[in-house]
């Protein structure tokens, strides 16, 4: 009886283990609103030749978002535990940084792409602390109504589209025509 | 005693927490500490004649899997059910024989260290022994969100990237079918329900919103998505709020 009861103590605590293996964060600030990363383009700063300034605050902001999703000590795990098979954009506001951290899809080829799996981080500049972070999925508690529910339209669809029918759209007019190209012929 | 000392630390170090879903034949992982899998057997499920009969089986059945909803965010206990809940990912595909199938799942993802973090990540290819591989036709990418949020970034540029190695559009004996990625989720958590799912159509630019009610399936347009280079690297969504009416946009 002395063994199970052993047995069942190391079975619990190596669920701790697993289930805890970071320290815990910081409480974090819920009121903090995410913006919306999707509405406007994004500026690269990879063109070649051209010369780009950023703060250092911004740069702390950065490396604190990626210290903390994608660990150093995690890199050898896979190649999308590396931080250079993701792909960074920074919006900033007051004193806050908004770092979403997105994976490339060129990065690991010809390895699985991810399904979600990226997030959102805020950082406070003047102090570099982490103050939300907000992964693919989870519930942004700013917006309301919560569920899954939220913001469905009453206005009826037509009823002659099967469900999940990908059939009855219009091509998009800016789709790119070089992805056409790609693919296998109809059977 | 040190043969039990052994096993004890060892169990807690290797065993303790496996999920019962290791052992369902539904589901395919890679070996521990051995690379993603690369190819996703088939099938699971099928034939169906038509793709929605196969769409709201593959449904019902990833929902059906442990820990495939986490519920309402505002129900107690979210933050627990949050953390313990999993994304699985399929194919839905089409055979030379006109029929549509379901691959088995999977639940491989990248480890988060604080597990807020849910992937999946689904091969590009699927094997059924009965065809060639070339013969198949790569129709939905399947997926759940625990929660039931909308498609992520990573979703549209996974779906975007695989049409450009599958074609964005197949012949079917229902029509001109194109490739879509689609997220299910369920309202409750346990039992858990096909309550609805989003949707993304690469060649439209469409994002949808599936609910089933009272009244049947109701589909709504909520956003259409534009991207800006040929990498798939950068996009804009713009926002709409409208049913789904043949001949109306997005």
């Amino acid at each position: 009886m002395r063994r199970l009861l052993l047995v069942g103590a190391l079975l619990f605590v190596g669920c701790m283990r697993r289930q805890g293996t970071s320290p815990a964060p910081s409480p974090e600030a819920r009121s903090i609103v995410f913006p919306d990363f999707s509405s406007q383009r994004a500026l690269s700063v990879d063109a070649p030749g051209k010369v780009y300034a950023l703060d250092g605050t911004l740069l702390r902001a950065m490396v604190l978002a990626a210290d903390a999703f994608l660990p150093r000590e995690q890199e050898g795990r896979s190649c999308w535990s590396r931080r250079e098979a993701w792909r960074f954009r920074i919006l900033r506001e007051g004193d806050i940084a908004f770092v979403r951290m997105d994976a490339d899809p060129r990065a690991c080829a010809p390895v699985v792409l991810l399904l979600d799996g990226g997030a959102i981080y805020a950082v406070r500049l003047s102090d570099g602390r982490i103050l939300r972070r907000l992964h693919d999925g989870e519930p942004d508690s700013t917006l309301a109504p919560v569920g899954p529910d939220a913001g469905a339209t009453d206005v009826p669809s037509d009823p002659s589209i099967p469900v999940g029918d990908t059939t009855w759209g219009e091509a998009h007019p800016a789709f790119p025509s070089q992805w056409l190209d790609a693919g296998t012929p109809a059977p | 005693m040190h043969g039990f000392w052994r096993a004890c630390v060892g169990l807690s170090w290797l065993g303790g927490c496996a999920s019962p879903a290791a052992l369902d034949p539904d589901l395919v992982r890679p070996a521990a500490g051995a690379a993603f899998l690369e190819e996703l057997p088939g099938p699971l499920l099928g034939p169906f004649e038509s793709p929605s009969d196969a769409l709201l089986a593959a449904c019902g059945k990833i929902l059906s899997k442990p820990h495939a909803s986490s519920g309402r965010a505002d129900h107690p206990g979210f933050d627990a059910r949050w953390r313990v809940s999993s994304e699985y990912c399929a194919w839905l595909y089409y055979t030379p024989d006109h029929h549509y199938v379901v691959s088995r799942l999977t639940d491989q993802s990248r480890v988060d260290p604080v597990q807020r973090s849910k992937s999946c990540l689904l091969p590009s290819r699927v094997v059924d022994a009965r065809y060639p591989p070339e013969a198949l036709r790569y129709i939905y990418a399947l997926h759940n969100h625990p929660y039931g949020s909308a498609l992520s970034p990573n979703d549209l540029r996974f779906i975007v990237a695989e049409g450009r190695v599958h074609g964005f559009e197949s012949e079917t004996k229902t029509g001109r079918v194109r490739l879509s990625i689609v997220a299910f989720f369920s309202n409750e958590v346990v039992p858990s329900s096909c309550d609805g799912f989003h949707q993304f159509i690469p060649l439209t630019g469409q994002l949808l919103k599936w609910t089933r009610a009272s009244s049947g399936w109701r589909c709504e347009q909520t956003g259409r998505v534009t991207w800006h280079d040929v990498e798939a690297l950068d996009f804009t969504i713009e926002k709409l709020h409208g049913p789904c009416l043949r001949g109306t946009g997005p």
